[in-house]
């Protein structure tokens, strides 16, 4: 067979495994939201469909999240065997994409993620180098961010085509919403891209290999922070949740719908949550790369290659384990959030993107770049991590606007609370 | 092979994209194609090696633009257009008389070799480095002028949606001001 196909087949090969990965990921996703919120509230959460129905695990039965392990893909079944209730009066073409345009874009940032460091396989006597993600394009941030874009579609169309007054305010709230928060999340992105010299993710992982002080959340406290913020909003999550606002909206723009149509928008709520929370900790968090590295001397022992037919598996399992790692505590964190903080009213969410984040993040790329200028920073060909002479100045720069952004606030709070009395 | 039937397969749907933005008779779905022109002429820029093109194309005019369009167009709720039938008779013979006229005006641009027949090597990527590197040295001065440009139609949409609210504003206050006389 020739190289090319084989590559191709690889190639392949890696598009399934991953996507079917993370589509797995999707069902424990919701128990963990269901079991944290329920921890968080004080309740019990699902316990009552769990694996205690094999025999002799019968002693797990009502057992706290064992006991309920099952629940996820119950509810999936479900789902799956309801009813699909077709309201007369919808847009029946637009209705019936708009499940689907949500869902593709959130599928699709998968594609440029990078979950480990490259392994070696050895096929037909040939070695091939495979990098654990499935592409790495040289624009690669700019694809997030144009996939991002499309993807408010799926809900603004879900809104418009329901032909419902709930939906079409829970469709416009989410244009307003992605338009205002959009803006913010590219420019909190600047400063990482200036510091790496490229947009292309293999880079931006390499620059923080080699301990957590190299990470790029120490260079850019601000972006990373804005970047969280803006995130919470594009995925739609609370305290950002008002295109969904089941207190005033029903449920904003899935009102109309049920059955898997419901189903699909609940999977790529999931689904954004963990692209984003994986482009996060690629992009602040030294993505696969572990808080303190290995001796040279154990990665060449355990990169050995098996059998003479893959190499690199050490490495791999361990940086695949960090990965998953942070992902995981990130996911924890928006469910956290979620059960902690209230939605924000219509006016605060536009107030906070346009008047605070926005200038904060402006100012942040502007003091980023002087920084890399004073520190004179040479881009290197090859993607290693810069000395500490650039972290502790974006450090001390990051800290300076912290202290400002507090007190330039402090005193907006002050200002607007003494008007209204 | 397959990349050809590839952008044999974008060609086609962005011609037909853009027909149906002209022939949709809700504004809803003219948007929706032209959405699809503007992704199909992307994927044609990546089938080009040209990604940064086509990353901005999709940024700037699908995610920004296109969104702000859409939400005008559900803010107003735009409902069908009126049938051509009920156009009156001129307007149309004028409007086929100028279709027919930019339609033979294309061709015969096409047909007169002003345009460089295609470049039938692949050509080489145009990377984010090169674009950067012509922008901040050899066209320099005309970025600048493009940016001075944009703040100016920023501030132009400002002061045009604002000023019933300034005079608004004002003439609030001059009612107060002869209350108080």
């Amino acid at each position: 067979m020739s190289r090319l196909l084989i590559e191709n087949i690889i190639f392949a090969v890696k598009i399934v495994v991953i996507f079917g990965a993370v589509l797995t990921a999707v069902p424990f996703m919701v128990l963990l939201e269901r079991v944290l919120i329920a921890r968080i509230q004080q309740r019990v959460g699902p316990n009552r469909v769990g694996l205690d129905f094999i025999p002799g695990l019968g002693f797990l039965k009502g057992k706290f999240i064992i006991g309920g392990i099952l629940q996820a893909f119950i509810d999936g079944a479900k789902l799956f065997l309801k009813e699909e209730v077709r309201v007369r009066a919808v847009d029946p073409v637009l209705w019936r994409i708009a499940p689907l345009i949500t869902l593709v874009p959130a599928i699709m940032i998968l594609a440029i993620v990078p979950f480990g460091p490259p392994i070696g396989l050895n096929i037909f006597g040939d070695w091939y180098k495979i990098p654990l993600a499935i592409t790495d394009l040289e624009v690669g941030i700019l694809f997030y961010l144009a996939v991002t874009g499309v993807a408010v579609y799926g809900i603004v169309l879900a809104g418009y085509s329901s032909n419902s007054k709930y939906s079409l305010i829970g469709g416009i709230r989410s244009s307003a919403q992605m338009i205002s928060y959009e803006i913010a999340l590219s420019l909190s992105l600047v400063g990482v891209l200036l510091i790496a010299g490229s947009f292309s993710l293999s880079r931006l992982i390499g620059i923080q290999s080699e301990g957590v002080w190299n990470w790029n959340i120490w260079k850019q406290p601000i972006g990373a922070a804005l970047f969280l913020i803006a995130g919470f909003a594009e995925s739609n999550r609370l305290p950002f949740d008002l295109p969904e606002g089941e207190s005033e909206l029903g449920a904003g723009f899935h009102t109309e719908y049920s059955s898997m149509k419901f189903a699909m928008f609940f999977m790529a709520e999931y689904m954004n949550m963990f692209s984003y929370s994986a482009i996060l900790t690629t992009l602040f968090l030294g993505g696969f790369y572990g808080p303190i590295p290995l001796p040279a001397s154990v990665y060449a022992m355990i990169d050995q290659p098996i059998f003479g037919i893959v190499s690199g598996v050490g490495s791999a399992v361990i940086g695949v384990f960090w990965f998953s790692v942070k992902v995981f505590l990130l996911v924890c964190l928006f469910v956290w959030i979620r059960g902690t903080l209230p939605r924000f009213r219509y006016d605060q969410l536009m107030d906070l993107g346009w008047k605070v984040m926005l200038p904060a993040a402006l100012v942040n790329m502007v003091v980023t770049a002087a920084v890399i200028a004073l520190v004179a920073k040479p881009i290197s060909a090859a993607p290693t991590p810069d000395g500490p002479a650039l972290t502790i100045a974006l450090l001390v720069a990051g800290v300076v606007q912290v202290v400002a952004i507090d007190r330039i606030l402090t005193a907006r709070k002050r200002r607007i609370l003494g008007h209204a009395h | 092979m397959f990349l050809k039937i590839l952008y044999h397969l974008f060609v086609f749907l962005a011609l037909f994209g853009s027909l149906m933005v002209v022939v949709s008779k809700k504004a809803i779905y003219s948007a929706l194609f032209l959405i699809l022109t503007m992704l199909t002429i992307a994927s044609l820029f990546v089938l080009m090696n040209a990604q940064l093109a086509a990353a901005l194309q999709v940024i700037v005019y699908a995610g920004a633009i296109m969104v702000l369009f859409l939400f005008v167009i559900m803010l107003l709720n735009l409902g069908k257009q009126a049938p051509l039938s009920r156009r009156s008779r001129p307007v149309r013979w004028l409007g086929l008389l100028f279709g027919v006229g930019i339609g033979a005006q294309i061709i015969a641009v096409i047909y007169s070799g002003f345009i460089p027949p295609a470049e039938t090597t692949a050509a080489a990527s145009v990377t984010i480095d090169h674009v950067a590197r012509l922008i901040l040295t050899d066209y320099l001065y005309p970025f600048e002028m493009i940016s001075v440009l944009l703040l100016v139609a920023v501030i132009g949409a400002v002061v045009l949606a604002r000023r019933h609210l300034v005079q608004g504003v004002e003439t609030v206050t001059e009612t107060a001001e002869k209350a108080g006389k």
